[in-house]
């Protein structure tokens, strides 16, 4: 059997001595921060002071801001079709047409209740109205085409004080039925008092659109503009 | 892959149609109108669209006199706006102006939406010639304390007010207690003086007091506004004083604090003795807390089940080492004689009706 003691090289040895001073050194190195940190650090407490500033805030999202039925048309026997948001009420999305509702363009044939939903995500109330960029006449076109919407809570209380007028047109705050949208201030909707705490922060708007058989044709566009202001 | 890319971009492009948001900071501020003054505030705008084309613009009938160092941000971002106030203002009350940020139409949506959204400047313009506003602070006490009370006069006119006289008057049950004379002394347009004052109210009976806190300019500007002073005491309004006989019956007793502190640990002895002095019922309520003030009804059972006609009740609340006792007469009813009458008058009405139903048909 061979010597195995000779097979240790100097170098080995140097380093494994070297690496132990080095280990040795940074171990009184580590007590010495402790005992630092020790001394600067305890549960009593002289004084203290803070200092925060919680800036106000403003800010309205739409999660559904957008709304389609895709392509369609109204059928050959009536002479309108009917479009709706409201299918949470049993009413079907489409009447007499061949559209097919898609509330959310981000999700391929996404179909939820509906509407558009607005939250107030800010830390402030906001009063809100909504204006159509269009009438229906403008938008749709042929013979009595009808563009109508409705706001409502998605949470409780999301519209406080209800039964007041949103501004001097004596247009109500909330109407719980479906209304004629048009340009003019009277056609316009709103909530005077639209709160921010987050049980209660969010409106939902549908639509119901009569097509006439008569239409225009091709792609058709329409914005709803949610003007909020802080109150 | 190309194929691949182009998903991702639709994906990308509908997200940004699904949801948006935009925002303005700071939401509110209120300003003194000042003629000449010029105000610089720094706004920010965020929006979750990086792309997002967003038109800053002025509301309210002072809008004519803001200017924004940006009139257009991609994507959110800040900007200043310097307020110039006019030389004058006709109209003075509450004035407003509103910083807007408003999103570019969405194209190609059937339909689509933007949001617009504002931040409020509330501009708040003298009153011609002098006009204070007067608001006071009185908090409910107790006897023995003192009582902090405040009185802010705002200047809201566009005079100087130059208060000659100032004080407060205490009254309790119309009658003059105390008065407290304030310094005389001159606020600006526009600015502001608390009046504070410890009243010391060790000699004060409880109950309701009525402060009235004039101001002489020489106009004359008076506020009133009406504090409690409490004693450590629980006022008995009301117990149950008769029940029916033969059962175990829940006991009522109304109770009222009269003093602006809690009280723990309220409980309440009920003792029924009959006409010869003896014990004819007993029990102890379990223990309540009292807000300040507070009127709450406390309950416990009675058992009357061996006891029928009149017992005198004797109710004592005990409270931090106090007692208010409370007494009176309690009956204890036998209904069922009662109910035997209603039986007989009903059945009495019915055979009357029989017999009138049955001479009928042999007519």
């Amino acid at each position: 059997m061979a010597d195995d003691s000779n097979k240790y090289s100097p170098l080995l040895i140097f380093i494994a001595v070297l690496a132990f001073l080095v280990s040795l050194f940074s171990l009184g190195v580590v007590y010495l921060s402790v005992s630092n940190l020790f001394s600067e650090i305890s549960g009593y407490v002289t004084t203290g002071e803070t200092n925060l500033t919680v800036d106000t805030q403003a800010q309205i999202n739409f999660s559904t801001r957008a709304i389609s039925w895709g392509s369609g048309r109204v059928d050959q026997e009536v002479t309108a079709a009917s479009l709706t948001t409201s299918n949470f009420t049993g009413i079907p999305n489409v009447t007499g047409g061949n559209w097919t509702l898609d509330d959310n363009p981000g999700i391929a044939g996404f179909q939820s209740t509906g509407g558009m939903r607005i939250e107030n995500i800010g830390n402030v109330n906001v009063t809100i109205n909504f204006t159509v960029a269009y009438n229906a006449s403008i938008w749709i076109g042929g013979t009595n085409p009808i563009t109508e919407w409705n706001l409502s809570v998605l949470e409780a209380n999301s519209c406080l004080n209800v039964t007041a007028t949103l501004n001097s047109n004596n247009v109500p705050n909330m109407l719980f039925e479906y209304y004629e949208a048009n340009t003019t201030p009277v056609g316009r909707l709103g909530c005077s008092v639209f709160p921010f705490e987050s049980a209660r922060d969010t409106l939902r708007l549908d639509f119901n659109i009569t097509v006439p058989e008569n239409s225009l044709t091709g792609a058709r566009g329409n914005v709803i503009t949610a003007v909020a202001s802080a109150i | 892959m190309r194929l691949f890319y182009l998903s991702v971009f639709l994906v990308f492009l509908f997200l940004g149609l699904s949801s948006g948001s935009l925002g303005i900071s700071p939401a509110k501020q209120i300003l003194d109108f000042v003629p000449g003054q010029v105000h610089k505030f720094t706004y920010s705008v965020s929006t979750d669209n990086p792309g997002a084309f967003i038109k800053i613009y002025f509301d309210g009938d002072l809008a004519p006199y803001a200017v924004a160092s940006q009139e257009f941000l991609v994507g959110g971002g800040s900007f200043e706006v310097t307020i110039n106030m006019p030389q004058k203002i006709d109209i003075p009350g509450e004035h407003s102006l509103y910083v807007r940020a408003i999103e570019d139409a969405p194209d190609g949506q059937f339909l689509g939406s933007r949001i617009d959204i504002g931040s409020l400047v509330r501009v708040l313009v003298p009153y011609p010639g002098e006009y204070a506003f007067l608001s006071m602070n009185l908090p409910d006490g107790n006897v023995g304390e003192k009582i902090k009370i405040s009185l802010k006069i705002e200047n809201k006119g566009t005079d100087s007010l130059e208060i000659n006289t100032a004080f407060i008057e205490l009254f309790n049950s119309g009658k003059l207690v105390e008065t407290i004379d304030l310094e005389t002394l001159v606020i600006e347009t526009t600015k502001e003086h608390i009046y504070e004052s410890f009243l010391d109210v060790k000699n004060f009976p409880s109950g309701e007091y009525l402060a009235s806190a004039v101001i002489k300019s020489p106009s004359t500007w008076a506020i009133n506004d009406t504090f409690r002073l409490g004693s450590q005491f629980l006022n008995i309004t009301y117990f149950t004083t008769n029940v029916s006989a033969g059962d175990i019956h829940p006991f009522y007793i109304n109770v009222q604090s009269l003093w602006n502190n809690d009280i723990k640990g309220v409980f309440a002895d009920v003792n029924l003795t009959n006409s010869s002095g003896g014990t004819a019922s007993s029990f102890r309520t379990p223990s309540f807390n009292f807000l300040a003030w507070e009127q709450k009804v406390i309950s416990g059972f009675i058992d009357v089940r061996e006891l029928n006609g009149k017992y005198d009740a004797l109710v004592e609340l005990n409270y931090g080492g106090k007692i208010t006792t409370a007494s009176g007469s309690f009956f204890v009813e036998d209904d069922s004689y009662l109910l035997m009458a209603v039986i007989i008058i009903v059945s009495l009405i019915v055979l009357f009706i029989l017999y009138k139903i049955i001479s009928r048909k042999k007519k």
